[in-house]
Formats: C-alpha cells, sequence, structure tokens
C-alpha cells in the first residue's frame, strides 16, 4: 500500500471515528430517551402495543356493558350536531335589544368584519379543534334571512390582507385581531341598501392553552391600547360608519354578534357613537352554531341563554386584575417563569380579592353602597361597572314570578337525605306574546356578622345556590319550577378560628332572581330599601324568603359523603397562615367588605396605565425548602411489611370484580363489587412488582395495560369541549376498541362534532339539556374508543382573560359544577369516566408551569374548589388532572390534597393524572404518595423512577403505590373498556414495531463505531510499525 | 527551578496550534464542569445532576492534560478530551433531558433557549464549544517537531 493511500485511508478512517462516535451515541441515549418515553412515541406512531384474545367458547366474549344508542357514525355525529346546535340555542345570550330583534323572515341583512367569514368556533391547544364549520351566512340563509353575497365575498377574499393572525403553535398561540378600516372595505359591496334591514357586525376573539389574553402591553398596532378584550381601532372605525350609515337610512338596526368565550368590554354596547341595537353573545359557538344563531336573529328560536359570568364595562374595575396571572410584575420573582425550581424563581400569583371575584364582587359591594351600613365602602357607581350582571339575558318574551315558596326538608332516617334540604318553588308565567324559556335562579344571602370581621370571613351579598328552567312556555302559560338545594350552602369556611364550616347566627334570605343583580335588589327590597336609597331598579320582596339560623360549627365540620373531619388544608397556600410566609403575611391584606376602599386594588387605571399595588412575594428559606420538598423523590418510608406481590392464591382477571350482576339494560343500576371488597385485596395481591410499575409509570392519554390481570390499555384522551381526536385514533395499536373501528365504518376517520366552549353550555342553566348532552359526549367516546375523557374543564373563569376559558364553564362554582355534574352522569351511562380539571388554582395560563399560587382556604373552598367538589359528589365523577401549577410552594401532585380533600372529604373513588408530565414543578414519584396515581406521559425518566422503593425501607411508599394500581383497575372496570371482556378474555403486550428497529440501528451503527475505530486504531498502529522500522513517519 | 522553568518554556515554544486548540478545549472542559457542579448541586436542582456527568468530564480534563505532555501521545489529547466531553454531554442529555421539555412545553423558540437555568445555557454552549474546537484539535499538529516530519514527508510524496 502506497504511503498516499495510507494517508488518505488514516484520514478517512478519523473522519469515521469520528461521525460514527457522534451518531452512535446520539443512537445510544436517543434510544434509552426513546423508550422512557414509549407512550407518547407509540401514540405518534399509532403502533401496536396489546393483542386482546377473546376465549371463543365463553358464552359473554361479546358482551356489551356499555351500548350505543346508534348505529353509525353518521348517526352519532347527527346527534352531535342536534347538540351542537341546541347549545348555542339555548345557550346565547341576548344581551341588549331594542326593538332590532328578532329579524322579520327575508330580511336583507349585511355581515361585517372580517370573522363574520371566519368565526372563532373552538379554541386552541389540546381541547381545540376545527372543521368544517356551518358558515354565518348560511346558518342566517337557513334561517331565512338574505345575506349580501358581495360583501361576504369580499371579506373572503380579503382574509389574507385582514384576517386575524396567529403565531406559535397550537400551543401559546397568539392572535392578532386585525379587521379592515370602512373605507378599506368595498364601497359597492358594503352599502347595499337591499340588505340595509340590519347591519350584523361580528366582533371575535380567540383564546387557547399556554397563553392568556393581554390587558395591557398587547400589539398595539392592532389591539389600540393593547388591551386584546376591547375594540381595536378598526373596529372602531367600522362601527362609527355604521352609525353614520343607519343615521343616513342605509342601515336599518346595528346588531353585534359576541363572538368569543372571552368577553369584550362591554361599555361600547351603550356608546352612542356606535349607536348599537342590538348585542348576542354566542361564545365560541362550535361547528353547526351557525344555524341556531340564524334562529335567535329570525326569532325561529326565542333566546333564552342566561350569562355564566359577569360581562363587565372596563375589565380592569375587576379586582382580579390586580393581580393576575399576565399582569404578575416581572419583578414578583427573580427569573423567568421557565425556571420552575428555585425558590427565587416562577412567579407568584395571589388571590388578594379572596371571594370577592366577579358577581360576587360587584353585587356585594353595590349592596353595601346601597345600605351605607359599613364604614369604607368608597366610590362604586354599579352602573359604571358593570354592563350585564351574572345570569342576565333577555328574551323576546316578558316572563312574571310569583308564589315563590321555600320549604325545609329534615334528613332522618327514613328519607336517606344527607343534609336538610331546601325547596324552593316559583311559578313563572310567560306575559308575552311568543313562546320561550325561563331560567329561575335562586340565590343566597348569608349574614355578614361580627364574627366574620373578626375571623377574616367574607360574605357576598348574593351566592347562586340553585337554579331550574322551564319548558317551552306558550303566551300566558304558567310552570311551577321547583329548585332543591342543601342547607350545607349555608355555611361558610373559617380557617381562623373553627377552622371548619361553620354556620354564622343571624338571618338568611333566600330569593329568586332574573340574574344576581336582581337577586340583590330582591333582597334589598326585603330589608326595606328602594330606588331612593341608590338602588338601580326596585326589587320584589315578595320573592325573598328569610330564614333565621343560629351558630354552629358542628353540623358542617364533617364530610356529608365519608363522614370525615373537614379542617384546613390549605394553610400552607394562604399567605396569611403560611409559617414560611415570613414578612408577606403583613404586606398585604385581602379584599375585605369591611372596607373595601382599602383593600380592592385595581390593576390598571382608566387610562390602561400599570399600577403596582399587587401583592409582591419576597422568597423565605422555608418556601426554599418547601419547594425542595416538592422534588425530592424519596417519599413513604417505612419498615413495615410490603405488599404482597405476585400471588397465586386467586386468579383472579379484572372483569372478574366489576359487578355482582350486570342489568342489560342500564350499566349504571349495577351492582358494583364494592372499592374495598376483599377481592380486590386477592386482585392487588395478583399484580407483580412489575405490573404495579408499570400502571403506574405510563398514563399518557392512556391507562397502561396489566396482561397478568387481563386489563387492557385504555384510550383517555382530549378534550374539554368534547372529545377531539378521530373516531380512529390508536386504531391500530388494538387500544382502539370503540364502535367505529370494530365495525370498520366508512366514516371512522372523521372526527367528532367541534361543540362550543363550555360557556354556552353552561349559559343554558338546563340540567335536563347537560345530562344529554354528557350522553351525546358518551356517545363520542364510545364510538373513538375512549375509555376516560380529560375534561371536564372545571377551572374557574376568574378572568376574562383566561386563554382556556372556552373550556371552562363559568365564574361560579354552582352553576359550573352542576352542568358538569349532570353532564359526567350522561357520560357514565356510555361507561366514560372523566378528569375533571386541572386541580386547581390553574385558572390561568400564564406560569401554568409551576406557578405559585396563593389563596386563602374559604376562597379555595368557596370559590374554586367547589366546583370539582359538586362534580365529585353529586355527578359521580370519578378521576381529576392535576394542574401544573402549585399551592403556595407546593406542586399539585405533591401538596397532598388529592387524598385529604378529594378523597377524604368528597369521596372520590378513581385515580389522578397529572398534567402533562414534561411541564410540572416536583417530583412525580413523590406524587404517588400523596395520592397522584399516573403521570401524563411516563415515569422511569432520567432520575425518576421506584426503584428505590423496592429495595425496602419504603413501606408506606409501596404501599401507596398499590393503592394508586387499585383506583386506577376500580375505575377502569367499570368503564367501557370492559366492552367485550369475559372471564376468559387475555390481554397480550407486544413490543411496538419501532422499538426492535430502534435496537437494531444502535446495534449496526455501534458495528460501524467499532469497525470505525478498529479501522483507526489499525492505521495508526501501522504508523507505529513503520515508525519502529525507521520509515519516515509524522 | 530555573531549569524547570526553562524546560517548560521550551515545552510551551515547541507546541504547535493543535496544541492550543486541545489545550482551548480542556480549559473549557473546565469550565463547563465547574458550571456543571456550580448549577446543578444546588438543592433544587440536585435530580438533574449525575455523577457520570462529572466523571467524564474529568477524565476528559485529565485525559487532556496528560497526552498532550508526551509527543508520542500529544496526537491523541484532541481526540480523547472530546470524546470524554462528548459522553459527559451524553450523560447531561439523558439525565437532564426533562428539563428541555418543561422550557419548551409551549413552542420552541430562541429566546426560550436563552431563558434556560444557567447551568443548562452554558454547559450548552461550552459543549459545543468544546466539540468544535477538540475536533478541529484532532486534525492539527500537536508539536513543531510533529509539523516538520510532516512538510518532510509530504516533500517526498508521502502522507499528506
Amino acid at each position: 500500500m502506497s504511503l498516499k493511500l495510507r494517508n488518505i485511508l488514516k484520514l478517512a478512517s478519523k473522519i469515521c471515528a469520528i461521525v460514527f462516535t457522534f451518531v452512535f451515541g446520539v443512537f445510544m441515549v436517543g434510544g434509552i430517551i426513546l423508550f422512557e418515553n414509549e407512550d407518547a412515541v407509540n401514540t405518534v406512531l399509532n403502533a401496536k402495543t396489546q393483542e386482546i384474545v377473546q376465549d371463543e367458547s365463553d358464552a359473554d366474549k361479546d358482551k356489551e356493558y356499555y351500548k350505543s344508542a346508534f348505529g353509525s357514525v353518521a348517526e352519532v355525529k347527527a346527534n352531535g350536531e342536534v347538540y351542537g346546535e341546541t347549545v348555542v340555542a339555548e345557550g346565547a345570550t341576548l344581551l341588549k335589544n331594542n326593538n332590532a330583534l328578532p329579524l322579520k323572515a327575508g330580511a336583507g341583512v349585511s355581515l361585517f368584519s372580517v370573522s363574520s367569514t371566519n368565526p372563532v368556533i373552538s379554541g386552541t391547544g389540546s381541547s381545540g379543534s376545527s372543521a368544517n364549520f356551518v358558515t354565518l351566512k348560511t346558518g342566517l340563509e337557513e334561517a331565512g334571512l338574505k345575506v349580501n353575497a358581495d360583501l361576504y365575498d369580499w371579506y373572503e377574499d380579503n382574509q389574507a390582507a385582514y384576517g386575524r393572525k396567529k403565531s406559535g403553535g397550537t400551543v401559546g398561540t397568539v392572535w392578532t385581531i386585525g379587521d379592515a378600516k370602512w373605507d378599506q372595505i368595498s364601497t359597492t359591496a358594503k352599502i347595499d341598501p337591499t340588505y340595509g334591514d340590519a347591519a350584523i357586525f361580528v366582533l371575535s376573539r380567540s383564546g387557547g392553552e399556554g397563553i392568556d389574553s393581554t390587558i395591557y402591553g398587547g400589539d398595539k398596532s392592532d389591539f389600540g391600547d393593547g388591551n386584546y378584550l376591547k375594540l381595536s381601532p378598526s373596529e372602531t372605525d367600522v362601527l362609527k360608519n355604521l352609525k353614520l350609515q343607519k343615521d343616513a337610512g342605509v342601515f336599518k338596526k346595528i346588531i353585534v354578534l359576541m363572538n368569543s368565550s372571552n368577553p369584550v368590554e362591554c361599555a361600547f354596547a351603550d356608546d352612542a357613537q356606535y349607536g348599537i341595537d342590538a348585542l348576542l353573545w354566542v361564545g365560541t359557538y362550535g361547528e353547526v352554531g351557525a344555524y341556531a344563531i340564524g334562529d335567535i336573529l329570525t326569532g325561529n328560536v326565542n333566546p333564552s341563554g342566561r350569562l355564566s359570568d359577569t360581562f363587565w364595562k372596563y375589565h380592569y374595575l375587576n379586582p382580579v386584575h390586580a393581580n393576575y396571572a399576565t399582569l404578575v410584575d416581572e419583578s414578583n420573582s427573580v427569573t423567568q417563569w421557565t425556571i420552575t425550581r428555585t425558590a427565587s424563581s416562577g412567579k407568584n400569583i395571589v388571590y388578594q380579592e379572596g371571594i370577592y371575584m366577579g358577581y360576587r364582587y360587584a353585587e356585594t359591594r353595590y349592596e353595601d353602597t346601597v345600605l351605607k351600613d359599613k364604614e369604607n365602602v368608597g366610590d362604586f357607581v354599579y352602573g359604571d361597572v358593570i354592563s350585564y350582571p351574572f345570569g342576565y339575558g333577555l328574551s323576546y318574551t316578558k316572563f312574571s314570578y310569583s308564589d315563590m315558596k321555600a320549604e325545609k326538608t329534615y334528613k332522618s332516617a327514613a328519607n336517606k337525605l344527607k343534609d336538610n334540604i331546601y325547596t324552593v318553588s316559583v311559578k313563572v308565567t310567560n306575559n308575552g306574546s311568543v313562546a320561550g324559556k325561563e331560567t329561575v335562579q335562586i340565590y343566597l344571602q348569608k349574614p355578614y356578622t361580627q364574627y366574620d370581621i373578626e375571623n377574616g370571613i367574607e360574605k357576598a351579598s348574593v351566592e347562586l345556590v340553585g337554579f331550574g328552567k322551564t319548558g317551552l312556555l306558550e303566551p300566558n302559560a304558567s310552570e311551577v319550577v321547583n329548585v332543591t338545594f342543601s342547607e350545607r350552602e349555608f355555611a361558610s369556611y373559617d380557617s381562623n378560628k373553627a377552622k371548619t364550616y361553620i354556620v354564622d347566627g343571624g338571618k338568611y334570605y333566600i330569593t329568586a332572581g332574573k340574574d344576581a343583580h336582581d337577586a340583590v335588589n330582591n333582597v334589598l327590597a326585603a330589608k326595606g330599601k328602594n330606588v331612593s336609597d341608590g338602588m338601580t331598579a326596585a326589587g320584589n320582596a315578595d320573592l325573598v324568603w328569610e330564614y333565621d339560623m343560629s351558630f354552629d360549627d358542628k353540623t358542617y365540620s364533617k364530610s356529608a359523603v365519608t363522614s370525615a373531619e373537614i379542617t384546613n388544608r390549605f394553610d400552607d397556600a394562604d399567605l396569611k397562615r403560611y409559617e414560611g410566609a415570613g414578612a408577606n403575611a403583613d404586606s398585604f391584606e385581602y379584599v375585605t367588605r369591611s372596607n373595601w376602599a382599602g383593600t380592592v386594588k385595581f390593576g390598571l387605571t382608566a387610562d390602561n396605565e400599570r399600577t403596582h399595588e399587587q401583592v409582591m412575594v419576597t422568597a423565605t428559606d422555608k418556601m426554599q425548602q418547601d419547594l425542595d420538598k416538592s422534588w425530592n423523590p424519596k417519599a413513604g418510608e417505612g419498615n413495615e411489611e410490603y405488599p404482597t406481590y405476585g400471588s397465586t392464591k386467586t386468579s383472579y382477571a379484572l372483569i372478574d370484580l366489576r359487578a355482582y350482576g350486570d342489568d342489560d339494560n342500564n350499566p349504571t343500576n349495577d351492582k358494583w363489587i364494592p372499592y374495598d371488597d376483599p377481592m380486590w385485596d386477592d386482585l392487588l395481591d395478583q399484580l407483580t412488582w412489575e405490573d404495579t410499575v408499570a400502571l403506574l409509570s405510563a398514563g399518557l392519554r392512556k391507562t397502561a395495560a396489566v396482561d397478568s390481570i387481563a386489563k387492557p390499555e385504555t384510550i383517555d384522551h382530549n378534550g374539554a369541549t368534547g372529545p377531539v381526536e378521530r373516531y380512529n385514533v390508536n386504531s391500530n395499536n388494538n387500544v382502539n376498541r370503540g364502535y367505529a373501528v370494530r365495525t370498520d365504518d366508512e366514516r371512522k376517520s372523521e372526527r367528532p362534532v367541534v361543540y362550543p366552549c363550555n360557556g354556552l353550555a353552561a349559559s343554558t342553566f338546563n340540567l335536563t339539556l347537560a345530562d344529554y348532552y354528557g350522553r351525546q359526549w358518551g356517545e363520542d367516546c364510545l364510538w373513538a374508543g375512549y375509555s376516560g375523557l380529560y375534561g371536564m374543564g372545571m377551572n374557574t373563569h376568574r378572568s376574562a382573560y383566561g386563554g382556556r376559558n372556552f373550556e371552562y364553564y363559568s365564574e361560579d362554582p354552582v352553576l359550573m359544577g352542576q352542568i358538569a355534574a349532570q353532564m359526567t352522569k350522561g357520560m357514565a351511562t356510555r361507561g366514560t369516566y372523566v378528569y375533571l380539571k386541572h386541580c386547581f388554582l390553574n385558572d390561568q395560563e400564564t406560569y401554568r408551569c409551576g406557578g405559585w399560587t396563593w389563596a386563602n382556604e374559604q376562597t379555595i373552598r368557596e370559590v374554586y374548589m367547589k366546583s370539582f367538589q359538586i362534580a365529585i359528589e353529586d355527578g359521580g365523577a370519578q378521576c381529576v388532572m392535576g394542574g401544573l401549577n402549585s399551592i403556595g410552594m407546593m406542586w399539585t401532585g405533591v401538596h397532598g390534597f388529592m387524598n385529604t380533600v378529594l378523597r377524604g372529604e368528597f369521596g372520590m373513588t378513581g385515580h389522578v393524572v397529572t398534567d402533562s408530565y414534561s411541564c410540572y414543578n416536583g417530583s412525580f414519584v413523590r406524587g404517588v404518595y400523596y395520592g397522584n396515581d399516573i403521570p401524563d406521559g411516563t415515569v422511569n425518566t432520567g432520575n425518576e423512577n421506584f426503584n428505590y422503593v423496592k429495595d425496602g425501607g419504603y413501606s408506606e411508599m409501596a404501599w401507596a403505590m398499590r393503592e394508586s394500581a387499585h383506583r386506577v383497575l376500580y375505575t377502569v372496570v367499570h368503564s367501557n373498556a370492559m366492552n367485550d371482556f369475559s372471564a376468559g378474555t387475555r390481554v397480550i403486550k407486544l413490543t411496538p414495531w419501532w422499538k426492535p428497529l430502534v435496537t437494531g440501528l444502535q446495534v449496526s451503527f455501534g458495528i460501524l463505531f467499532g469497525v470505525s475505530i478498529a479501522s483507526l486504531a489499525a492505521m495508526l498502529a501501522l504508523e507505529y510499525i513503520d515508525k519502529a522500522k525507521g520509515r519516515k513517519q509524522i | 527551578m530555573k531549569d524547570v522553568l526553562k524546560v517548560v518554556k521550551e515545552f510551551f515554544k515547541s507546541r504547535a496550534l493543535g496544541f492550543w486548540f486541545t489545550t482551548a478545549a480542556v480549559i473549557l472542559s473546565v469550565a463547563r464542569l465547574s458550571v456543571y457542579i456550580a448549577g446543578f448541586t444546588l438543592p433544587a436542582w440536585e435530580s438533574y445532576f449525575h455523577w457520570t456527568v462529572v466523571f467524564f468530564s474529568v477524565v476528559a480534563i485529565a485525559a487532556g492534560i496528560a497526552l498532550s505532555v508526551f509527543d508520542t501521545t500529544a496526537p491523541y489529547a484532541a481526540a480523547a478530551t472530546t470524546l470524554f466531553e462528548f459522553l459527559s454531554f451524553l450523560m447531561f442529555m439523558r439525565y437532564g433531558y426533562m428539563y428541555f421539555s418543561q422550557i419548551f412545553f409551549g413552542g420552541i423558540s430562541l429566546s426560550l433557549f436563552f431563558q434556560m437555568h444557567f447551568g443548562y445555557l452554558w454547559c450548552i454552549l461550552l459543549y459545543v464549544a468544546v466539540f468544535g474546537i477538540g475536533i478541529a484539535g484532532m486534525f492539527l499538529k500537536q508539536s513543531k517537531k510533529e509539523a516538520e516530519r510532516q512538510k518532510e514527508t509530504v516533500a517526498v510524496g508521502g502522507e499528506v
């Protein structure tokens, strides 16, 4: 071999060695990471992971415990469209109507704004969905209106120039508003008297996961002053010009459709320069909601929606915004939110407003300005603050209330009531000329006493405790609406003295109101007040029932469900009680009605200048220690005996633990084998250590298979506004055993209907509809093979700017909880379990990954956790998803409330999944010890695994793991995952195809690496030999 | 003492460009190791710390220094430093990748990259620098004597 050739080979082998070392190293470590995240890879690749083998000799092998009412995807979707439309028809809320609506059939209308051709039908992120939606033009034309096609086409043709635009991915999408100014719109298209019966302006805003809207500091070239929920310069320009055209006789009426889950500031609605005649809130109305909008505009449907949130004139007047996430001062932590793991980083979000958010603030301060019985109420003019109160909504007819009665039923052994029950009945009469539905809202006022002031307990002037809706009432027809609620609603949480729920001594008022403000006026009337005292309108004292209660700190100190003692569980989230708060405790005051002016700290001024009155938190040593605790994975030490693993004493399959007997007609009647039945102990004894770890280590949109007990892998998937995946999701991996895949339906690759935002579902105030709406979601799940749904979205509309408000229902926990409870029951009829999310104080997207949320216990229990409580206790919701945020310094998964409160007090029987495994602020493994059961991802990543438990010395953790497995199995066995399972059915776990491939590549590159290194070594050896021989070398 | 200084001086005078690349790689490795230890032994960051990252870094540094001293082993110094730093990097990624999914949970952007914890940010930047300099050093001569031999070889039509 020539020297030159040898040197070329040496160079080549050197380069090969570098390249293959790099590739081999990357594949080795990359392979480990892929294997550790097997679930995610399987999902992306739709890789086959299990085989289910039925016992052909078993007569029950095809048994369906949960049956569909439909025969095809087409039928399911057709039914979905019915409910998608009905929810909008009953939830869309008429806010203003100066005799503008309904429009006559055949009326000609012009649709304005780019959103008229591209409305917002859903949100973005994990629960967002898109579809070929029914256009507004179609919806209106179907209802009998004539739509200006030239104008519509102009907007459609100019979407690229004026349409809203987004930046960022699906999660964290930032939207612009866009829109054309008046002069930019085609003159011939925009002014056509043929379509002058009404100018309909579509006011749209989007929202989604990962980011909240901006209240200030947004895109000022687009938003004007940077406030996303305010009319933009383009919008004001068009509206002003529409008013000029109306004055000139071109348009008879101006109607605004507010198309957003995040309500725009409503001051514009009564601003004379815009001359708006009618305002209809339609939320993000889903795939087919346009039909309902057309029907409402034309009177085919009489609107009956009532607001599920307070609509503010200006959002900055909401005291929440002194401390809302998007306004959290950069200096309220030292570094950026993404750095989640030091006490000097992350962001502090303090619920300084306490319970006074939404109507609880506005109506309470209003009552105090009328009563004038408290110090320091300050300047508060209700009409300057609120445009449309919670519960508000107009109809095309008029209803009157009469004959209100309230009856108390005492609990007894005979009636099996868990609590005293109040039944309020109201006679509703339709006094108008068209048929319509009316919502009766029952509010409670608790006394605000000296005890409360001394112990930091706050009382809103009214709280919704129940509601009911009439059927379609013909003119002059009446219906008695009965609403029941538990006496527990009289209780308030006292975290300072009694450290449990108390019922204050004093007078309680129960009233039937048309909205929260109407309710307060009724109570004020009962107290002898009238318009001359400063009331905005006269109240009706006949609709108020008064009841005296004595002080009681015993009755509600125990859970009605479990009888567990109820006591403080969130001292560590209350900067006034947290032992590590240090000077933070005295650095602020919660909002109190005993000192409104001194404690309400707005975040912005009227000129949209930012103020700095938010609660600033300074890190303390204890905070750092607690943060470290959140991450320390070694929990559950103990030298007690470990559970039994791999017992062969019994040989149960999971299906054996389902029920004592099956009701083929109604599986919800099946008598389930109780959670604490000894059979469960035997089954859990059968699990090997590896089974347990496998079950608890993987939960990315699933529960894992356990072949030894024939537990199949399940699909537990998004989303909170209804299932969003295709009916054949995971179809190749044998996990999907939904009807669409099993029947090989020709439309199996379609997605379910895109349903409206949950705010609209809440605004229906219709529990019967919610039940059937839930059944429809259950059908979608059954056909798509979902056993669990990552919903209901139970966080609170604390602020209008919340990115995921489209997933959540309301600012009010009772409305949200009751609607979600009914939907949960409906879904259960199809064998689908729900994951209420995100538990809790995850009411913002900004800083959600580890943001430290602080609130006092009364606020947590009475506002932010209560919706979860109702859905669990009354709706039977089995599972929750934890929040990415921290409660105080502790990540939700390691805080402990999963066991102490959700299970201990509310009686939740199912499991808890984390939110995305990649983005939280504590150890999942440690979380298992605290009642967090499976990760929304895969554990055994990096340093996170259960190995330390196996070696001994962690018996408490071992038992906690067994209990977590128990909860997962108990949930799954009562779900549709057991359809087609009989005693002889086996589950065979399969190795997904990509794993051998990765291993093969690792081996191949390993060989290439070895060869290249050997070649290089050989070349160097030759060099050495030559050198030894005295030949010239380098 | 004077003799020692003279030897040291002669040693450095006899070094070629490759030696200085190797030295730079070693110095950057020391800097990166320091950053890693400072960043990941903080109590709240311990779960991302792993001893293998330190071990391979120490080997990389030690190998770089030890091999550079002798003419016969100097040609392998840059390769050894780079190789062991690469192994250290692989361990760094293997035990720390979850952090990246936290950072880029909402999408990937350069601004998020620069918001990372200083330990991650500087370790990555320094790893890249070590690899670049180390690989370059592998193709450069470590001593002037070695460079001269190459010239002679090339002159007679030998090694390129």
